[in-house]
């Protein structure tokens, strides 16, 4: 075989020309990353979100706990189902709740932001098992409190005892709550009852989030809920819920690797062009080679692997800039909830760039490196 | 491929009433007409002729690059005019060394890269090929020069690491085609010494096409060429005549070629 270092020192011969070139691969490379990086954080937000013992209960026919609206005789029904957890006292673990969003001022950007609040009961706590308060103390009902959630402090700078007004009215923050990194955690929570009557939503819920005593159990009572005849609603474990609201995911994802290919094309023509040029400089190498007696595949072979190691070094480069995207955090709306997030590069994601990065060397190298194959030897010398 | 064991008066070449003919639009161009010729083994000859006489594309049909339109080459017992093209990529690798007028070294490579090149087509370990490339170097004189690329090396250094890179898979049968048509006469003294000197030491046989009288002069056997038909055969050949000098003596030779150069 032709050694590899007669590929790489052909290269490193033009630098400068080879480093513009790579500059597209690094480009594509980057912007790539980050965007799935983008995609993959909200992902992970809807995999750690949804609560597999847990089944959410909404309208029939709702996908969104927003449009939803329950009404008190239904919450009760569905709280007899016998595969809901008891308490000692015999009452079921359930959490009605009421769901919403409305501007607050931001104080930090000085304008005003969407923000998602809850109104819970005391059970919220218990059925959502990883939300607990960080610092202050939980709300007081009747006093115009709430928790706000870590992700909302963290990137509005709220502090405790101020103020926000939602709806006309003023809720002092009472404490911070942290969801092991869930989307509860881009919520504010307050009294249930107290937050109905703001709302001028006495008598009904958003959902109603019904516990079971395994994974197992709560597919079956969400199966049990749903088809029950008595009651028209839907329930979903959380986990298919989140599942559900990642799929809105699905068409950025196209979207990124529509314009991954289209920059892409611009790296491969790039590629394309320095490899022609280079060709054309280097007839009587490859006419040499040939009359040594390397075969015209093994030509094909050396200006193929020039071609790809451009687009490694690009590619390598646009992966560094990519990773340093990683953990940079971002709120982002999906159906109604604004979440926090940060961007995720992991290992597969950065293997996928490699691959499309060596894709795209192999396809701006192949025509160029046919070319070469082609070069007859004799015709060459003359 | 190795060698086959042969009689050793058997020729090394034989080119077979080859004739070779190019299609230029309609009309056909008939380079080569009938030629026949045997070189034996251990030989060293020149080739001789006006600028396209042919000389080039009898040296290709030799070397295996390029097929006779009519007739047989067998080389060291090998017909390869009957040869695939991959076969006869392989049996170039192994029996032939090529020395090329314009060096033809890879740029980027240094003299020892250049030279071990054909090595890699063999199956060869690393320790041997290294081995065989210092050992080939050395004897071209180029020892101290193993990490330079071709163009931080003179012509004439240039040169010999092109017959070192001819001569590392120790090809029974060396063409050149003239070899020292880039160098001026002192240097072109020293590559012919070389070559001389390597045709006795390694006992190969070399075709050396040339338009230098004064190499011309220093063959064993001299061949003419004219018009695609070999015209004339002369051993120890002790005068050259020249179209402009008429007869000359071998000892004038360089002195016509400097009065040829100081001409043009
Ligand atoms: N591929 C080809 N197509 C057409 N004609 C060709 C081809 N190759 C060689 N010829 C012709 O064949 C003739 C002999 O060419 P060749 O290269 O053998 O000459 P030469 O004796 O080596 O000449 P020089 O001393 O100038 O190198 C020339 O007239 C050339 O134009
Ligand atoms: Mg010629």
């Amino acid at each position: 075989m032709i050694p590899v270092s007669y590929s790489y020192r052909s290269l490193m011969v033009r630098w400068k020309t080879t480093l513009m070139t790579a500059t597209g691969f690094t480009l594509v490379i980057a912007a790539l990353i980050v965007m799935l990086a983008f995609i993959n954080g909200l992902a992970e937000v809807c995999a750690i979100s949804g609560d597999p013992n847990n089944v959410i209960v909404l309208n029939e026919g709702c996908t969104d706990e927003i449009l939803s609206s329950i009404s008190r005789a239904t919450a009760s029904q569905i709280e007899t189902n016998p595969l809901v957890v008891r308490r000692p006292d015999g009452t079921s673990l359930s959490s009605r709740e009421l769901f919403g969003v409305r501007t607050v001022y931001d104080k930090k950007i000085r304008d005003y932001v969407l923000m998602p609040f809850r109104g819970v009961s005391p059970s919220a706590f218990e059925v959502h098992n990883t939300v607990h308060v960080v610092s202050g103390r939980t709300f007081r009902p009747s006093q115009s409190e709430v928790i706000v959630g870590m992700s909302i402090k963290n990137a509005q700078k709220v502090e405790l005892g101020d103020v926000l007004e939602i709806a006309r009215k003023k809720w002092k923050v009472a404490g911070f709550f942290a969801a092991g990194g869930a989307a509860l955690e881009s919520e504010v929570w307050g009294d249930l009852d107290e937050m109905a009557g703001q709302f001028k939503k006495e008598g009904s819920y958003n959902s109603i989030v019904v516990r079971a005593e395994s994974p197992a159990r709560a597919k079956d009572l969400a199966r049990s809920i749903d088809s029950s005849a008595q009651i028209s609603v839907g329930a979903q474990t959380e986990l298919d819920y989140y599942a559900k609201q990642a799929e809105s995911t699905n068409f950025l994802r196209s979207a990124v690797w529509v314009i991954a290919w289209f920059m892409g094309i611009g790296a491969i023509f790039g590629v394309m062009n320095t490899m022609f040029a280079a060709i054309s400089q280097r007839i009587k190498d490859i006419a040499v080679l040939r009359l040594l007696g390397f075969m015209s595949w093994e030509i094909l072979i050396a200006f193929l692997l020039e071609a790809i190691m451009v687009s490694l070094i690009g590619g390598g480069l646009g992966m560094l800039v990519g990773y340093s995207a990683n953990g940079f955090t971002q709120r982002f709306t999906i159906s109604g909830h604004e979440v926090q997030f940060r961007f995720l590069v992991d290992a597969s994601l950065l293997a996928l760039a490699a691959a499309f990065s060596l894709i795209m060397g192999i396809m701006g190298g192949l025509l160029p490196a046919m070319s070469a194959m082609r070069v007859r030897p004799l015709e060459a010398f003359r | 491929m190795s060698t086959p064991p042969l009689r050793s008066n058997e020729p090394i070449v034989l080119v077979d009433g080859c004739t070779k003919n190019y299609s230029r639009g309609s009309e056909t161009v008939s380079v080569l007409k009938s030629v026949h010729l045997e070189i034996a083994r251990g030989d060293f000859v020149g080739l001789i002729g006006p600028s396209g006489s042919g000389k080039t594309t009898l040296l290709n049909l030799i070397a295996g690059l390029d097929q006779p339109t009519t007739g047989r080459v067998v080389i060291n017992g090998v017909e390869i005019s009957s040869l695939t093209e991959a076969q006869l990529a392989l049996w170039r690798t192994n029996a032939i060394g090529f020395v090329f007028q314009f060096f033809n070294l890879i740029p980027v490579l240094t003299a020892f890269e250049n030279v071990e090149l054909p090595l890699l087509l063999l199956n060869m370990s690393r320790r041997r090929r290294r081995e065989q490339v210092l050992n080939i170097l050395e004897l071209v004189g180029l020892g101290h020069r193993l990490t330079h690329r071709p163009g931080q090396l003179s012509g004439g250094e240039q040169q010999r690491v092109g017959i070192a890179r001819a001569l590392v898979t120790d090809p029974a049968l060396v063409v050149a085609d003239e070899p020292t048509g880039d160098l001026d006469s002192r240097k072109s003294q020293e590559i012919l010494d070389l070559l001389q000197e390597l045709q006795v030491r390694l006992n190969k046989t070399i075709l050396i096409v040339t338009h230098d009288l004064a190499v011309a002069a220093r063959v064993r056997r001299l061949l003419r060429i004219s018009d695609g038909q070999l015209i004339d055969d002369t051993e120890n050949p002790e005068s050259v005549t020249h179209p402009l000098f008429g007869s000359l003596n071998v000892s004038n030779a360089a002195r016509v070629k400097r009065a040829e150069a100081a001409r043009s």
